[in-house]
């Protein structure tokens, strides 16, 4: 099920992206929440944006996935419009908290996720037998999701989000409330998806996740864009940031 | 559990209350059912109560349900179907079809409850009458015709006459006329006036029978139809008689009273009406919670049915006949079933609240973003 884009064009391609919320009194406000990102990602890489809380990350990844719309600027997947409908089965997402059907069980929600994608039915349950045992939660199989712990939300919420093998896959926080074990599966499924040619894009201010990349995002813009090891700085990074506001 | 009673306690308690007070009625004709009416109609009132109660909760449970749904939908549920739909009104509409299901068979389940507990009561006596309506609420006058009043007295107003499919049977009774005198003019005691129904064959009466009756104004009659031979269509006709003051019948209560294989169809016939009102309105609660909120989608939900309940919002709403039905089937009749107008307002409900939750997942599907 892993997805190819055609040759030549980056697997993400974001040009000039801006969002905005309604603020104030009878929303008469604007609160700039993403102001012109411009941002590539390839097939196999693994791009981190890291960002203090507010900072828009959450944000651009629900453009991305496409559960908000842009205001302006361009967003590409394999040389497509981010709307296309082509585009629905090459992303995967993870999305903040646990947006998800609470009342239904565990393997039921995946095959009903599954079935939404078109997924060959015999698939779609042996795709979700599989994960759930390699999140750890074959046991919950039959359990409401509405009664998971935290680190099992996030646990079920990463099977659902590589349940079709997608070419692009977005992780909000995607270690939020996991232990060791859930950092394992988690680092498990992660290689898996970059080996397959997949390219992964993280929102997160963790600083342990492996990445290729690690973008910045302060105030709605990327100020900074190093290797891994500016995960580890910061801390110092918003402070001189912040100071330079 | 340990908290308080479980809903289920509380739902069975709605319900069987109104039928212990009716299984304990005697099966004396009640004061203002129609005069001549059978006794022992205490399975009618048994429905009347029971359904009375149904319909009011689960109009509530069905606004609040569908509009915290809805709310659900747009505010949890888009994240991670936003992301999957194809379509998102086929997604709504997936989603309010599934609700309307779920109200249909969840009425259909309290509908044997009902007719369970009327077959348990007092035994219905007489043969089951289904009702319906003729003048569809219009007064009527009839006058004799008369060289300077050519009018030929009609019996549906808007329409020359009233036909009917009925084919004689020994082992049926015939079908029956009430109507309700409401005035006279003048200081006249009574009114001839002469019922006749013909069979159509061709656009000609092949065959034709006619009664004549006194009618005074004094409550509700009953009258046998006279039904000719054969299987045609049947055209029934009221006339005024050749002398006496105009008489006016009441539109609301003159019906044609034709038999029915069984008086439990009374409860199909309400959950039919109920099905239509409830549905509805968890329908547009739906798409209602979705736009405006649980809290607000539910009141506004509610709101538009209780109008409904009003003459201002004609016939386009279940709620604008439950109260008749209801009060048909505490006579101990079958109501009739469904009209266009109110199959249009159902499913505009349903359009309306799927358009609304489709707006809710903002979707844009197959569509670029222009750079």
């Amino acid at each position: 099920m892993a997805q190819t884009h055609p040759m030549g064009h980056p697997l993400l391609c974001i040009r000039n992206l801006t969002k905005s919320y309604p603020t104030g009194l009878f929303s008469l406000g604007k609160t700039d929440v993403l102001c012109g990102i411009d941002f590539e990602l390839e097939a196999g890489q693994v791009k981190t944006v890291a960002g203090p809380n507010g900072s828009g990350k959450s944000t651009l990844l629900r453009i991305l996935s496409g559960v908000e719309s842009a205001e302006t600027g361009e967003v590409l997947v394999g040389g497509q419009p981010i709307t296309a409908r082509a585009n629905r089965m090459r992303i995967g997402y993870l999305p903040d908290g646990a947006p998800f059907p609470l009342e239904l069980p565990a393997k039921r929600s995946l095959e009903l996720f599954g079935a939404l994608l078109h997924m060959p039915r015999a698939l779609c349950k042996s795709r979700a037998t599989e994960l759930l045992e390699r999140v750890g939660l074959a046991s919950e199989a039959k359990r409401p999701i509405g009664q998971f712990s935290k680190g099992m939300l996030r646990r079920f919420a990463l099977a659902q989000a590589v349940l079709h093998k997608p070419a692009l896959l977005l992780l909000d926080e995607p270690t939020d409330g996991l232990d060791a074990e859930g950092f394992g599966v988690f680092d498990e499924l992660l290689s898996e998806a970059r080996d397959g040619g997949a390219g992964v894009l993280i929102a997160t201010h963790v600083a342990d996740l492996p990445c290729d990349e690690v973008s910045v995002l302060w105030k709605g813009k990327i100020e900074r864009t190093g290797g891994h090891e500016l995960l580890a700085t910061l801390l110092e990074l918003y402070r001189e940031l912040g100071s330079k506001a | 559990m340990g908290r308080g009673l479980p809903l289920w306690s509380g739902i069975t308690l709605c319900l069987l209350l109104p039928a212990w007070a009716f299984w304990s009625s005697t099966s004396e004709t009640m004061p203002g059912s129609i005069a001549g009416l059978d006794a022992g109609n205490t399975p009618g009132l048994l429905r009347q109560g029971l359904w009375g109660s149904i319909g009011s909760f689960m109009l509530i449970a069905a606004t609040w349900k569908g509009s915290r749904a809805g709310y659900l939908f747009a505010n949890r549920d888009r994240s991670w179907l936003s992301t999957r739909l194809d379509s998102a009104v086929g997604g709504a509409f997936a989603l309010v079809v599934g609700g309307v299901f779920a109200a249909a068979i969840a009425l259909l389940g309290l509908a044997a409850g009902v007719e369970f507990a009327s077959a348990l009561g007092p035994a219905q006596v007489g043969q089951a009458f289904g009702k319906e309506h003729a003048l569809h609420g219009q007064s009527l006058v009839l006058v004799s015709a008369t060289p300077d009043n050519a009018m030929e007295a009609a019996w549906i107003v808007g329409d020359a006459k009233e036909r009917l499919d009925y084919v004689a049977s020994k082992d049926v009774p015939a079908p029956q006329l009430s109507f309700m005198p409401t005035s006279l003019a003048g200081d006249g005691p009574s009114a001839l006036i002469t019922i006749s129904a013909a069979r159509i064959a061709d656009g000609k009466a092949v065959a034709e029978q006619t009664t004549s009756l006194t009618v005074r104004v004094r409550g509700t009659r009953r009258v046998l139809l006279p039904i000719p031979e054969g299987s045609g269509q049947l055209l029934i006709t009221v006339r005024h008689g050749e002398d006496g003051p105009p008489l006016r019948l009441s539109g609301e209560h003159s019906a044609l009273l034709l038999p029915r294989a069984s008086h439990h169809l009374a409860s199909l016939a309400l959950w039919q009406h109920a099905f239509l009102w409830i549905a509805g309105a968890g329908a547009i609660a739906l798409g209602l919670g979705a736009r405006l909120g649980a809290g607000l989608g539910m009141s506004l939900a509610l709101a538009i049915q209780v109008a409904g309940l009003g003459p201002a919002a004609g016939t386009y709403l279940g709620g604008s006949v439950w109260l008749d039905v209801l009060a048909t089937a505490g006579q101990g009749f079958v109501p009739s079933s469904w009209t266009a107008p109110l199959v249009m307002g159902f499913g505009l409900q349903v359009v309306i609240g799927t358009l609304l939750l489709a707006s809710a997942l903002r979707i844009q599907a197959g569509k670029g973003r222009a750079s």
